[in-house]
């Protein structure tokens, strides 16, 4: 039976009433002034669902609304109950401990921050020369003729959406790093993204850290803010274990 | 207009996954002697979320989008017209889940664009709470990276609203 691992917290939490993985119940494996949250993971192949990371994610976000907990990634299995404690908790217990305290009393945050997409390209159809003339050019004529040209004036439109995000990331990162402890900018994935930020804000701060987005959203309405939290600070608990 | 703009902060569960998909899979502890090495699937859709999508498909699709913007936009007008900058069309319409009232309603419905590629990944990832089946891996892998191949097959922008 190999064993799935959650998170790591001081000492053992109280489990929350969520199911694992798999629908298997929690437990808690204890070593010195640490533990790990487990559950079961069955024999075979560990498979990554929809459902198992849901589940994976509820676990974390339970556990992290009343303690600091060390999220480990998706998919953590070892071969048993043994192997928490010999391979994760006790050759790390200093690392463990020290990133613990650190993060103590802190959650993270995340912003992401987008382009409206209508607005944006209303905004380059309009003001752009290059676009505006391609996009006369291929009026009238059927998408398959103008394949090529539709493929320019798309290159045209990316561009023209990248000129403007220049510049408008900077200023939302610095006002809200203020409240923050610890911060990450992270390379925009979708070509609307302007902003994918992490933030590691002291519990005591949430509700200003909510003010100060709110008030950045009211400052920019073009912009769309997607605002998660509180979770484990899943980006300032970036550590390697040194399994034994 | 003034529009009650409000960030509602959402936790990853209750956010639908995809927005912390990157943390879940990416961040966090790692134990290097057992690096996931059971879990079958998960380097595919990992590898998928570090792409940045910047291909034809990318520009075909933002040429849609503002063939389907002006269309609904002008109502028989040209472009000019719409550059003389007719704020009629500012209905204020508020998006589900978005920051935003004050906001043009066009196309608002219409997930055929740029954006509607990433919703439909997100649908996937947060699918039916009961949904556990393996496909599921694929089929975000798919939606994530795979509108390339699709697209060379149909063009017209309908496969992306939501069928499934």
């Amino acid at each position: 039976m190999t064993t799935y691992v959650y998170g790591i917290t001081r000492g053992a939490p109280q489990l929350p009433g969520v199911p694992g993985v798999g629908d298997a119940p929690l437990r808690i494996v204890e070593h010195d002034a640490v533990a790990a949250v487990v559950s079961d993971a069955g024999e075979g192949p560990l498979r990554a669902t929809a459902a198992g990371l849901k589940a994976h994610t509820r676990v974390l976000d339970e556990l992290a609304a009343g303690l600091t907990v060390l999220p480990l990634r998706f998919g953590t299995v070892v071969p048993d109950d043994r192997a928490v404690v010999d391979a994760m908790l006790a050759p790390n217990i200093d690392h463990l401990t020290e990133l613990l305290d650190r993060l103590d009393g802190h959650v993270q945050l995340t912003v992401k921050v987008f382009n409206d997409e209508d607005v944006i390209l209303r905004d380059v159809v309009e003001t752009d020369s290059r676009v505006s003339g391609l996009w006369r050019k291929v009026q009238g004529v059927p998408a398959e003729a103008a394949y090529y040209d539709r493929i320019a004036l798309g290159q045209e439109i990316a561009r023209a959406v990248e000129q403007r995000k220049v510049g408008v990331a900077q200023p939302l990162f610095d006002a809200l790093v203020e409240l923050s402890a610890d911060a990450q900018a992270k390379e925009p994935k979708q070509e609307l993204m302007v902003l994918d930020a992490d933030f590691l804000v002291p519990r005591s701060q949430v509700e200003q850290f909510d003010a100060k987005v709110d008030a950045l959203a009211k400052d920019r309405p073009e912009l769309e803010f997607r605002y998660l939290g509180p979770m484990p600070a899943y980006s300032f608990a970036d550590l390697v274990l040194q399994g034994g | 207009m003034t529009a009650p703009v409000s960030v509602v902060r959402s936790t990853p569960t209750s956010s639908g996954l995809y927005d912390v998909l990157d943390l879940i899979l990416d961040k966090g502890l790692v134990i290097d002697a057992y690096v996931r090495v059971s879990v079958v699937g998960i380097e595919l859709l990992t590898i998928d979320l570090r792409v940045v999508i910047a291909s034809v498909d990318t520009y075909l699709r933002y040429a849609e989008a503002v063939d389907r913007l002006v269309l609904h936009e002008q109502n028989g007008k040209g472009l000019d017209d719409l550059m003389d900058g007719d704020d009629d069309d500012d209905k204020g319409q508020e998006r589900k889940g978005r920051s935003g009232g004050g906001r043009r309603a066009v196309g608002s419905g219409d997930e055929s664009s740029v954006k509607g590629a990433v919703k439909k990944v997100r649908d996937r990832v947060s699918g039916d709470d009961d949904e556990d089946e393996d496909g599921v891996v694929q089929k975000v892998r798919k939606a994530i990276s795979g509108d390339d191949g699709d697209k060379k097959k149909n063009d017209n922008g309908s496969r992306r609203r939501k069928s499934s």
